[in-house]
């Protein structure tokens, strides 16, 4: 059994900005990755018990593979896009006191897996153990990075807590 | 990066930094829902994912296909009956022309032109080309004929009724003369005749 157009349409709404932004953060300015990996969903028979978290599962590899493939030929012009595009936005119903700009730049400078973990969790509303799959670590150990990546970024954002 | 784990204090902090973090949200994506369904019902109906995007960017969509052969069709349509319409206009005039010249032509202007007139001449002689029914007509079948039909204009045959009952009483025998049917050939090859 496939997946439901309403289903794929609800995590659509839900969680293409969140996949968007785990393609974007590993070098796929174009978000092929994200497209390809609903299409994929789509024509899933049987459809995957965790949808959400297998998108984010193919999107991180199909991510890895353009990233790799393309490495040499785009390395130049991925950098200038990683440093120019805008990964986070205000949120529609809060009021901030946090820049996003200045959120963005803070998550770019992050290691890629600490980035990965916060994407994952944080934004992608994945659980510790679902990371874990996706990254082949322990729930545990995606915990204890996930909270180091917090303190990084608050220190990169100069909060004071 | 921090190798130890945070301590007790610190878990508050993280809440804290964690819910300031969520006041920002992913960049919507640049991707279309509508596209997704597109290619998601295409692939569900074909049973495989189409091409990427990558690749689609150097080659055309199936979407794009779809249309430029549409718009080519009907591009194709409206030529076509554009044509029609400009190959009727330019005809227009030329037949209206050949119509107007078929009715001013005068009576004279026919009698000058050289269309053959039928006459006596064409007649005994008919201009006929082509395979004919071969006739079999011997002198009995041309008497014959030219009896039954002619009886009345060479005898004036006819009872005190007026019924015509020659055709009857008359047998093979009654044969008109050879004279009457060599008056006949005379009056019907006579250019006196044709003109009466």
């Amino acid at each position: 059994m496939i997946i439901s157009p309403q289903e794929l349409s609800q995590i659509w709404r839900e969680k293409s900005a969140s996949l968007a932004l785990l393609a974007r953060s590993m070098g796929d300015s174009d978000e092929d990755s994200v497209q390809e990996a609903f299409l994929r969903l789509a024509v899933e028979d049987p459809k995957p018990d965790d949808p959400v978290a297998w998108l984010f599962r193919v999107v991180r590899n199909q991510a890895i593979s353009n990233h790799r493939s393309q490495r040499r030929r785009v390395d130049r012009e991925t950098k200038v896009a990683f440093e120019r595009e805008t990964w986070l936005v205000a949120a529609a119903d809060m009021e901030t006191r946090l820049d996003s700009q200045v959120a963005s730049q803070a998550l770019t400078e992050l290691t890629e897996e600490s980035r990965e973990i916060i994407i994952l969790h944080l934004w992608g509303g994945l659980t510790f153990r679902q990371v874990g799959e996706i990254l082949q670590i322990s729930a545990a150990t995606v915990h204890r990075r996930y909270q180091n990546a917090l303190l990084d970024l608050r220190t990169k954002l100069r909060i004071e807590c | 990066m921090h190798d130890s784990s945070p301590n007790p204090e610190s878990e508050s902090e993280l809440r804290d930094i964690e819910a300031l973090l969520r006041q920002v949200a992913p960049a919507p994506s640049q991707l279309d829902e509508r596209e997704l369904f597109y290619q998601a019902g295409y692939a569900a109906q074909r049973g495989f994912v189409p091409l990427t995007i990558a690749e689609k960017k150097n080659s055309p969509s199936s979407r794009t296909l779809i249309y430029s052969f549409g718009g080519g069709l009907g591009v194709g349509i409206a030529a076509s009956w554009f044509m029609f319409l400009l190959s009727t206009a330019a005809m227009a005039p030329q037949m209206e022309r050949e119509t107007n010249q078929q009715i001013v032509q005068s009576p004279q202007d026919a009698l000058q032109s050289d269309v053959p007139i039928p006459g006596p001449a064409a007649a005994a002689t008919p201009n006929i080309s082509g395979p004919v029914l071969p006739l079999d007509w011997n002198e009995n079948s041309i008497r014959t004929v030219v009896y039954r039909g002619n009886r009345r204009a060479i005898w004036g045959t006819r009872d005190s009724s007026g019924q015509d009952n020659e055709a009857a009483k008359m047998s093979e025998s009654d044969e008109p003369s050879a004279k009457q049917i060599d008056n006949l050939k005379w009056r019907r090859t006579s250019e006196d005749s044709w003109l009466d």
